[in-house]
């Protein structure tokens, strides 16, 4: 894994290690310097192992979610890297021709052995090149005559074995070589692979199906995979042969090249390997004519300004592959000379279509339609950097997959901060007096900070350690999962373990800078503390809060400007005056204020601490709020930032009227309870709306899963807010409603007024409870929402049951003939049958101001489908309704009518307003649309470039699988092209109550000759969920791991509560208190804590997730889409939290049960 | 027969520190009369809590044993002590020990609540007590909320709500100035004339101890002087109380 939210790992590595060592580097100093801090700090640690303990897997958390993330990414790069080494070895590109032949049938293209002699020669002399081996592959259908299995769709791969020369030759299986030049003119080898399929071995007999007849080959022996073998069934044999076998006589239909270097290090070369072929096939003229035509001024000038937009969007010294080209590009066109460099780059499909798309964009539809031409007939061959692309998608992978796994457990992350911050601030409350007292007796702020960090840092050290092995730990079991997962898919896939020791740095050093810092933020807290209070346990509240004056606080703000500086300054004065030791110090303190992290931390300490008393005010919480409002709305237009703005609107309101009240006589509760309760209610309302009731206000704005985390924290926050600041109510409500409770009462008093009197700790780890519930129940919604939707196979599959592809060299010639005439297919079985053609066309409006084609799967129906389908239609163009079947009938009868699959077009008018210009193949059609005019497109078929007319007179509702392309009728091509287009796939409406399975079955063995690949469509769709679950739960249970987080914090506050109550735990026995009920009380108390954090997560995700599942329905039309919950699944997740929490605080509890009293009572 | 209450008889107690061994109590003897307000004095470290917290049934003895209404307080399983302590005995410390996340009442009614009696009878108890100590208008009030000697109040008013046969304070005035310290007695006093429960008061001020009849003294974990020449006054009115 390569990149991390767009950032180098290997700087994001360098980064962080140089942030940690410089921290661990000044910390070492302070230690050396000030031992007896260093002593206090450490001190607890080995005194106190179990709360060591605790306190360790506490703060690790954070770190086992990103190692194991980090590791899964880097498994998934390593696997699908490694799988493309394996698979190709060293062929390193594919050379294609782009056009039919003279003698072009469907659906391939061939070159003569004398087109290829020729280019052999220029081929050979690139010395980056050392493997070049003309090739034939294509699929056929294969039986084992001795076992009688059969394999539908078989690669048959013919080579020319005299052109070996850097490449490595086929192996036999069980070593040696397998040479093709030594096989007899009836024999072949197959792939390992073909063994599971077909059972072969050595000496067998196999039946190749080919166009209207079959041939047979003995099996000489069987080769190991990669290569030219492939990684599927194979069958490999002699060029000669496989021209024979497919009546090719001295045909190709690729050239496999290989670069210098082994399988590993030839991709190396992919890029100048590729630059060189694309420019050794170029036509220079149509090359001259590309370079004449985006050379002009106003082309130069749209692409600069392309340019421009780019590097506005990656940042000036950034880069990515588009704007790197397209700075080559513009610098080759404004050079006299046709240049090597320009000529490949106008072959690259990439740069061509940025290029084109920025004409249209620039209104400059005429030169973009000439482009279109003229890159038509630029080359005759196309360069496919086969393993490059693998692998660079490899990378693309992991870093995909470990993004997704850190935002979606970015919640678990921030509350593992937030753990690390109560633990810190429960330890420093348990230390409050000692703290006082070191305070009294002389030390400084400083030094309590000093204190807490040395503490902490011990703790980070050893956990982030602890932590990034127990996530590779994780990643190793999740990477498990996975391949159980990919297991049961048809295109199965096994990941390989593999973390980069980049990584692993990387989550370790991000672990200890979340640690560090966090303590450091929480020691400065503490360290604030007022002696008196502190020495004599009294509460803080009694301390009343001034404002420090504002001459005091821009003093402050200037100082932190010029810090390095007023330090040089006071080492100086301390130089003067001949203090020494003074001087050394301050030049210390100077030379680390001049850390640019440093002085930035320290200005924006001073900058926090001079507008802090308006931040209390909150009109500067109000402004901020409204300027994120209007930036999120105008400027980044997403939904995010605008409800980030609402939110601070809603806090700065919610201050300003707290501040207002508390200028009246009311009590300083009553002003708290109003206030914050108004706002927390305020923001619960906000985030509770629909999209749709804000939409009419601010217009379209943009959201993924950055919604989700700003709606989660403001949703909680709220909420808790709103709880805590009414907590004696709810003491109250509990205290009526267990009135009836007897004995356990008193328990139960205790067990809610403890955690109700914190407010601070207790509001924290309700707030860790609820984030973590609230995001799996939403997790655990959009799991059964999209994973159970689409159970109705035949509506899905456009009224039928099963489905069969065949080989196109194969094809059948009349379907329903072949069913009647076979064998063990009972003809009554089937109700309908219809064909299918997809094929590649490329599309554009008739008449349209753009000339560009667009290339689109297109799905032919024959009459068959036509008449048997049952197809949904979202809109249907006036003058062909009003039902479908009016439609498809009239399909039936003109075949340049076609439907457009409904994911073809935007969701909304919305959609459309927010880039009008842009070109669309439909013009202004959107999904939402109730009616449409019919459009006529232009249809061309790639290889041959024969042109039809089309009319698009429906859409196709997205229920369906295929609605993300167009949908036709196969006679339209069947008039066009100059060859027979064959069907390459069947559906099946069965009869009632016949075995589905068992019907597809026998036609895959019936129809075995033509490669009858059948799928029956239940299961594909069982399928599909299972695996959608399944991958929804592993990305559940990852997210789990925040519920750790709870349950520790609530081991931890509890464990603390233990030390902190002891004395009351003794006035308790003391008055009657059984043992069993200080337990009870202790367990009542975490109860309360993970019940309460549970129903506010519970309740908030469930509306979320409805309001989530409502817009997503409006914005994708897909009508089918139901809020629907998983109570069964949320129960268990709620059961298991409970169960966990209780377990977490038994240990706690029952040590405060066996508190003895008397004991307790001395303690002080 | 004797009416002691409370008697003991050869009390040791040894605390192990790790490294010496402190004898706390050794083989102490004691007989209290039903009604009697016994002070117990003594010098710092001399055993007086430790002797409190033996008879009340807080600490276990390791010699000889505690009776308490003929009952033998240290042969009893926890959980039965617990509940004899919870009907019988009620407890005034020093530091107040009251819950502060609690409000007054809600400190006082506990050990109704403990003992069973229904929520809405203990508050109503809770609240009379509050009122004969003086607090019915800080009911509702927080520990934080009030002086020490309210507090002081309150953990009377709480060890008295259950109508205890015992009370056993320690050192109920040792954070209270001389005038709060005066009410305090005053209102012990005036309680144990009223309901004749017997208070043992464990304290080192001589102004608190001399206000009781019998003055037990200790020195170095054994009683030097039981008390018992001047027994006379308000046990004999608390006695008159109780029948």
């Amino acid at each position: 894994m390569e990149e991390l939210f767009g950032l180098s790992m290997t700087t994001l590595m360098y980064v962080l290690l140089g942030v940690v060592l410089a921290s661990m580097a000044v910390l070492g100093v302070l230690a050396a310097r000030n031992r007896i801090m260093l002593k206090m700090g450490l001190r607890p640690i080995p005194r106190r192992p179990g709360q060591t303990a605790l306190i360790i897997m506490g703060v690790m958390l954070s770190t086992v979610i990103m190692a194991a993330a980090f590791g899964t990414g880097d498994t998934l790069s390593y696997s699908i890297r490694n799988g493309a080494v394996e698979w190709l070895k060293e062929i390193d590109e594919l050379i294609v021709p782009t056009r039919a032949g003279e003698d072009a049938r469907f659906g391939a293209a061939y070159i003569t052995e004398e087109r290829f002699e020729e280019l052999l020669v220029h081929l050979s002399a690139n010395d980056k090149i050392d493997g070049i081996m003309p090739q034939i592959g294509e699929n056929v259908s294969v039986r084992n005559t001795r076992t009688g299995l059969s394999e539908g769709r078989m690669r048959l791969v013919g080579i020319d074995p005299a052109m070996l020369d850097g490449f490595q030759g086929p192996r036999l299986e069980d070593g040696g070589d397998a040479r093709l030049d030594d096989l007899a003119p009836d024999e072949a080898y197959v792939s390992e692979p073909s063994v599971e399929e077909l059972e072969v071995q050595a000496g067998d007999e196999l039946e190749v199906f080919l166009e209207g007849r079959s041939e047979r080959l003995r099996v000489a022996g069987i080769v190991s995979t990669g290569g030219f073998a492939g990684i599927e069934p194979t069958v490999l044999v002699p060029l000669d042969k496989v021209q024979e076998l497919l009546d090719r006589p001295a045909q190709i239909n690729t050239i496999v090249i290989s670069n210098r270097g082994d399988s590993s290090t030839g991709v190396d070369l992919s890029e100048d390997v590729t630059k060189d072929l694309r420019v050794l096939f170029n036509d220079p003229e149509v090359a001259g004519e590309l370079k004449a035509l985006f050379g002009r001024e106003d082309v130069l000038g749209a692409l600069d300004a392309k340019v421009a937009g780019l590097e506005m969007e990656v940042g000036e010294s950034g880069s990515s592959d588009e704007l790197d080209n397209l700075r080559e590009l513009t610098a080759e066109l404004r050079k006299p000379e046709l240049t090597d460099e320009l000529s490949s780059l106008l072959a690259d499909p990439e740069v061509t279509r940025a290029v084109v798309e920025q004409l249209e964009e620039a209104d400059l539809d005429e030169v973009a339609a000439e482009a279109y031409t003229l890159l038509a007939e630029l080359a005759e061959f196309q360069v496919i950097e086969i393993k490059k692309d693998i692998i660079d998608s490899s990378e693309e992978a992991g870093t995909g997959v470990t993004s997704i796994f850190i935002l979606f457990s970015s919640f678990s992350i921030m509350v593992g901060i937030l753990l690390i911050f109560l633990i810190f601030v429960m330890l420093a409350s348990a230390r409050k007096s000692e703290m006082g007292m070191a305070r009294a007796v002389g030390a400084k702020r400083r030094h309590l900070v000093m204190m807490f960090a040395f503490e902490g840092t011990a703790y980070a050290i050893v956990s982030a350690a602890v932590g990034v092995v127990l996530g590779l730990g994780v990643s190793a079991f999740m990477v498990a999962v996975m391949n159980q997962i990919f297991a049961g898919l048809e295109e199965s896939f096994t990941l390989t373990i593999h973390f980069e020791p980049r990584s692993v740095v990387v989550a370790y050093c991000l672990g200890m800078a979340i640690t560090f810092a966090t303590v450091v933020v929480s020691a400065y807290r503490v360290s604030r503390l007022n002696i008196v209070v502190a020495i004599r346990g009294l509460p803080e509240s009694i301390i009343p809060k001034g404002e420090p004056p504002f001459r005091e606080r821009l003093l402050g703000l200037l100082r932190a400007v010029v810090l390095p500086v007023y330090h040089l300054l006071t080492a100086f004065r301390a130089l003067f005056r001949r203090r020494f030791r003074e001087f050394t110090k301050k030049l210390g303190l100077a030379g680390l204020t001049a850390l640019p992290p440093v002085w930035l931390a320290a200005i924006a300490l001073g900058l926090l601490r001079f507008i802090q008393p308006y931040l209390l005010r909150g009109w500067l919480v109000l402004v901020a709020g409204i300027v994120l409002t209007y930036f999120g709305v105008a400027v980044w237009e997403r939904w995010s930032w605008f409800g980030a703005g609402v939110s601070l609107m809603i806090v700065g309101l919610g201050l300003m009227l707290r501040w207002w009240l508390g200028r009246t006589e009311m009590r300083p509760e009553a002003v708290d309870r109003i206030a914050f309760t108004a706002a927390g209610v305020l923001m619960l309302v906000y985030w509770a709306l629909p999209e749709s009731a804000v939409r009419p206000i601010v217009g379209e704005l943009e959201g993924d899963f950055d919604i989700m985390f700003v709606s989660g924290v403001a949703m909680v926050g709220a909420a808790v807010w709103a709880v805590m600041y009414n907590s004696d109510l709810l003491v109250r409500g509990l205290s009526a409603l267990t009135s009836r409770f007897g004995r356990i009462r008193p328990a139960l008093v205790t067990a809610v007024a403890y955690p109700m009197s914190s407010k601070f700790r207790t509001g924290l780890t309700l707030a860790m409870f609820a984030l973590v519930i609230f995001t799996l129940v939403i997790m655990s919604v959009l799991t059964e929402v999209f994973t159970t939707q689409f159970e109705e196979p035949r509506k899905v599959y456009m009224g039928f049951d099963a489905g069969g592809s065949i080989n196109f060299n194969t094809p059948v010639d009349d379907i329903q003939a072949a069913i009647d005439s076979a064998e063990g297919v009972p003809a009554s079985d089937f109700e309908a049958v219809g064909g299918v053609t997809n094929v590649p066309v490329e599309m554009r409006q008739s008449g349209g101001e753009s000339g560009r084609w667009r290339s689109r799967t297109s799905m032919l129906l024959d009459d068959g489908f036509l008449s048997a389908a049952d197809v949904e239609l979202k809109i249907i163009a006036d003058g062909y309704g009003p039902t479908a079947e009016d439609v498809l009938a009239q399909m039936r009868d003109d075949p340049s009518l076609a439907l457009a699959g409904g994911w073809m077009l935007p969701n909304n008018a919305a959609d459309i307003a927010r880039d009008p210009d842009a070109q669309r193949l439909l013009g202004d059609l959107h999904y939402d649309a109730s009616s449409m005019e019919a459009v006529p497109l232009d249809v061309r078929e790639p290889f041959t470039g024969v042109e039809v007319s089309m009319k698009v007179i429906g859409v196709v509702d997205r229920v369906h699988a295929d609605a993300f392309r167009m949908i036709g009728s196969k006679s339209l091509i069947d008039g066009a092209a100059p060859f027979p287009v064959p069907v390459t796939e069947y559906r099946f409406r069965l009869s009632e109550g016949v075995d589905a399975k068992a019907a597809a079955n026998a036609l895959e063995a019936a129809l075995l000759g033509n490669g009858m690949q059948t799928e029956v469509y239940r299961e594909t769709v069982d399928e599909q969920n299972a695996a959608g679950q399944a991958f929804f739960r592993l990305f559940t249970g990852f997210m789990a791991l925040g519920l750790l987080v709870g349950v520790a914090a609530l081991g931890v506050v509890s464990t603390r509560a233990v030390v902190e109550r002891r004395q009351h735990i003794g006035m308790l026995r003391a008055i009657g208190y059984k043992r069993r009920m200080i337990a009870l009380s202790f367990l009542l108390e975490s109860s309360f804590i993970s019940v309460l954090g549970s129903i506010i997560g519970l309740a908030l995700g469930l509306l979320l997730s409805f309001n989530a599942v409502t817009s997503i329905r409006a914005e994708s039309g897909i009508e089918g889409l139901s809020f629907s919950v998983p109570w069964m699944q949320l129960g268990v997740i709620l059961t298991l939290t409970y169960g966990f929490s209780l377990l977490t605080t038994f240990l706690p509890a029952r040590q405060a049960s066996r508190v003895y009293p008397a004991e307790a009572l001395r303690y002080e | 027969m004797s009416d002691f209450i409370i008697s003991a008889e050869g009390i040791e107690k040894t605390y192990d520190t790790g490294s010496v061994q402190v004898n706390a109590l050794r083989g102490v003897d004691l007989n209290v009369e039903r009604g009697e307000i016994v002070s117990i004095m003594g010098p710092s470290g001399c055993g007086k809590t430790t002797l409190l917290n033996c008879l009340s049934g807080l600490d276990d003895v390791d010699a000889g044993r505690v009776l308490i209404d003929g009952i033998v307080l240290n042969d009893l399983p926890d959980d039965e002590r617990s509940e004899y302590r919870a009907r019988r005995m009620g407890f005034v410390f020093q530091m107040y020990n009251l819950l502060p996340v609690l409000s007054a009442v809600e400190n006082v009614e506990m050990p109704l609540l403990v003992s069973g009696v229904s929520a809405s009878e203990s508050r109503t108890r809770a609240l009379e007590m509050l009122d004969m100590v003086g607090l019915a208008d800080w009911a509702q009030h927080a520990p934080g909320e009030l002086s020490g000697g309210q507090r002081q109040r309150v953990t009377i008013a709480r060890a008295l709500v259950n109508s205890p046969a015992i009370v056993w304070a320690d050192e109920p005035t040792g954070d209270l100035d001389s005038e709060n310290a005066a009410e305090i007695v005053a209102l012990i006093q005036e309680l144990n004339r009223t309901n004749g429960q017997t208070f043992i008061v464990v304290t080192h001020a001589i102004e608190v101890g001399e206000r009781a009849r019998r003055i037990v003294r200790m020195r170095d974990g054994s009683i030097e002087d039981d008390g018992h020449g001047s027994q006379t006054g308000p046990a004999e009115a608390g006695r008159e109380a109780a029948e």
